[in-house]
């Protein structure tokens, strides 16, 4: 009872500030406005217009015999990379809550140092990884595997946007696992259940809301994801980034370019929508953080 | 409160119009006369254009160039459509000068630019020839030692050369063409050019050849030996054999392409532009972009003082004239988009 009283009687007090605080995010609306949602307005706005007024550019994707073919292999890619990532991920954020806080700031930063890396000098690291005669042609070769060269296909692709997106799966999953309550896990298990079992009934479903956000973040990065795919794949396997910044640039097919780019985003926000409805709005984009 | 408050939006408002005019201003070009801007495609090549046309130009007429790049039509046209033009010539390729001439590009002024300089048939209304460059057909000559390869054909031979290919990251300058007398299309019959004939001989090579995607990747290839054979311009062809690549030219069929100089739609420094064009198109500017770039001059004529390595790939020597191909930038211009498309489906596919 008392907390309820403290609880609203410092929410009311808070009301005020609060309310002028809605004033801070002004700027940051109108940078958004003007740098975001504008220039996206113009893209959506000229797919409809250019060349001609209408849906030819987006009946032309679907005839044109390379769109949809590319659509189909960037989703799978992302498909592919996000469940990658989470069940590599997983169990590296369970063991970032379960151990002394030392060993997690050790942890944290083997996380965190290829993210401050720049992603030109990773992605070169991979380059020189995939090529013909590098490191792991060499090896494979040693086993057995000769003339695996996977610089240039979707394989060699997947593998370093894996890597380039662990960390973006890695901290949602952490700060929802960190919000789990232990005695939970010790509750099951004094009721009988074997700890695997306590950690799949207990411990997993509380970690969805982590591994929602932490999925649909890399999915959707790796749906538009542009630098990875243009240095280590090849045209013979482009994503539909790459088909984009080539019509842009070598047709000057804005119209058309426009029209991936509208399909792209639609994928995007459905699904969005898709895991809003699974967590929550908030879940599916801040993670756990909202639990406070 | 609240009055304050909306005072306070709107001064938020026009502080944010304020400055969304300042930043749109940012862009506009200054207008001087005594300055223009040059686009190219950057990396040493244009350094090499600056010390063989922009130096002695503002050498003598006290013109300050500013360099800008890489060459981008999709820039242009946007520059083009928003009228805030701040490129003034741009090198670009002859196929682009016929197929945007009038669109994004303006007339060439000939009353400035001499047109007799330049070989019959090469000139356009919107852009005139700079330079010569050549598809050389290249291979590693320790991998095919005892069988070297010795006609364009070759190239699409998988069963007789097995190995790597690389072929340049943009279509319109000889892939399609090599492919077809490859395949023993006469050179007079090459255009209209046969598409279906085309892919089908690029059908065997498709799996064993990197589609390049920057000729900077064309040429780190070649010189870590990543690739066994080349299709490859010959200013790369020089970096590559300059930088130890173990390769040999073919002299068979040899498609050469020149680029042109243009001045984009409402440039701001027009007049200056064409003096730009007109000096550029001299013989010794162009002799010593030649020498330092190793492309060809537009004017035959002119002997470049070439290194001996430029020697080994320079197809205008006496000898091996016969293999040289022109391609048909009228032809490309009107058909670059279609060819485009179909190849980027043909590749993904």
């Amino acid at each position: 009872m008392t907390t309820t009283i403290t609880a609203r009687s410092r929410g009311r007090e808070a009301a005020r500030p609060r309310g002028r605080a809605a004033w801070f995010v002004l700027p940051a609306t109108a940078l958004l406005l003007v740098f975001f949602f504008y220039p996206i307005a113009t893209i959506v706005w000229r797919s409809f217009t250019e060349p001609a007024a209408g849906f030819g550019n987006y009946t032309g994707l679907l005839h044109d015999g390379l769109s949809v073919k590319v659509l189909v292999r960037t989703l799978v890619t992302a498909l592919i990379v996000a469940s990658v990532t989470l069940v590599i991920a997983y169990p590296y954020a369970y063991a970032m809550t379960r151990v002394k806080p030392r060993t997690r700031g050790v942890l944290t930063v083997i996380v965190l140092l290829p993210f401050w890396t720049s992603l030109m000098a990773r992605n070169f690291a991979w380059y020189m990884l995939e090529q013909r005669g590098g490191p792991i042609d060499r090896f494979l070769g040693l086993i057995g595997f000769d003339g695996v060269v996977l610089l240039g296909t979707v394989a060699g692709v997947t593998v370093a946007m894996v890597q380039v997106m662990l960390p973006f799966m890695v901290l949602p999953l952490y700060s929802a696992m960190e919000q789990i309550d232990r005695r939970l896990l010790d509750a099951a298990g004094s009721l009988g259940a074997p700890r695997w079992r306590a950690f799949a009934r207990v411990h997993i479903p509380l970690s969805v809301p982590g591994m929602l956000s932490g999925f649909s973040l890399v999915f959707i990065m790796t749906l538009g994801f542009y630098i990875t795919p243009a240095l280590l794949g090849s045209p013979q396997n482009s994503l539909i980034s790459q088909v984009i910044g080539e019509r842009v640039s070598k047709l000057l097919d804005f119209g058309g370019a426009g029209a991936l780019g509208t399909v792209l985003l639609g994928v995007t926000l459905l699904v969005l929508f898709i895991v809003s409805r699974f967590g929550g709005p908030a879940k599916a984009l801040g993670g756990a953080v909202t639990h406070e | 409160m609240r009055r304050n408050r909306g005072i306070r939006t709107r001064a938020t408002a026009a502080g944010l119009a304020v400055a969304l005019v300042a930043a749109c201003g940012i862009g506009n070009p200054s207008s001087k006369s005594d300055a223009l801007t040059f686009v190219s495609t950057g990396s040493p090549f244009q350094d090499y254009q600056n010390k063989a046309w922009a130096e002695p130009f503002t050498a003598q007429t006290g013109v300050k160039v500013r360099n800008d790049g890489p060459v981008d039509e999709a820039r242009m046209k946007t520059m083009v459509e928003a009228r805030k033009v701040s490129w003034d010539v741009v090198d670009t390729s002859a196929a682009a000068a016929v197929q945007y001439c009038g669109k994004y590009l303006e007339k060439l002024d000939f009353s400035v630019i001499d047109k007799n300089v330049f070989p019959k048939g090469t000139v356009g209304d919107c852009g005139v020839p700079a330079y010569n460059y050549s598809l050389i057909f290249m291979y590693d000559k320790e991998k095919y030692k005892n069988d070297p390869p010795t006609k364009i054909g070759d190239f699409f031979d998988v069963k007789k050369y097995p190995g790597r290919r690389i072929v340049p990251p943009e279509i319109a300058v000889g892939l399609l063409e090599a492919a077809l007398m490859g395949d023993g299309v006469p050179e007079k019959q090459l255009y209209p050019l046969d598409l279906d004939r085309a892919f089908r001989k690029l059908e065997p090579i498709k799996k064993s050849t990197t589609f390049a995607k920057t000729y900077g990747q064309q040429q780190q290839m070649m010189v870590d030996r990543q690739v066994d054979m080349a299709l490859v311009l010959s200013a790369r062809a020089y970096q590559s054999l300059k930088a130890g690549a173990p390769f040999q030219p073919v002299w068979d069929k040899t498609v050469v392409n020149w680029d042109d100089l243009v001045v984009p739609k409402g440039a701001p420094n027009k007049e200056q532009a064409m003096k730009f064009i007109a000096f550029a198109s001299r013989n010794d500017p162009s002799a010593k972009l030649a020498q330092l770039a190793s492309v060809q001059p537009i004017n035959e004529s002119i002997v470049p003082n070439y290194d001996p390595i430029q020697q080994r790939v320079n197809p205008f020597t006496p000898d091996r004239k016969h293999s040289i191909v022109r391609s048909d930038a009228e032809w490309w211009g009107q058909n670059f988009d279609a060819v485009t498309k179909r190849y980027t489906t043909w590749l993904a596919g």
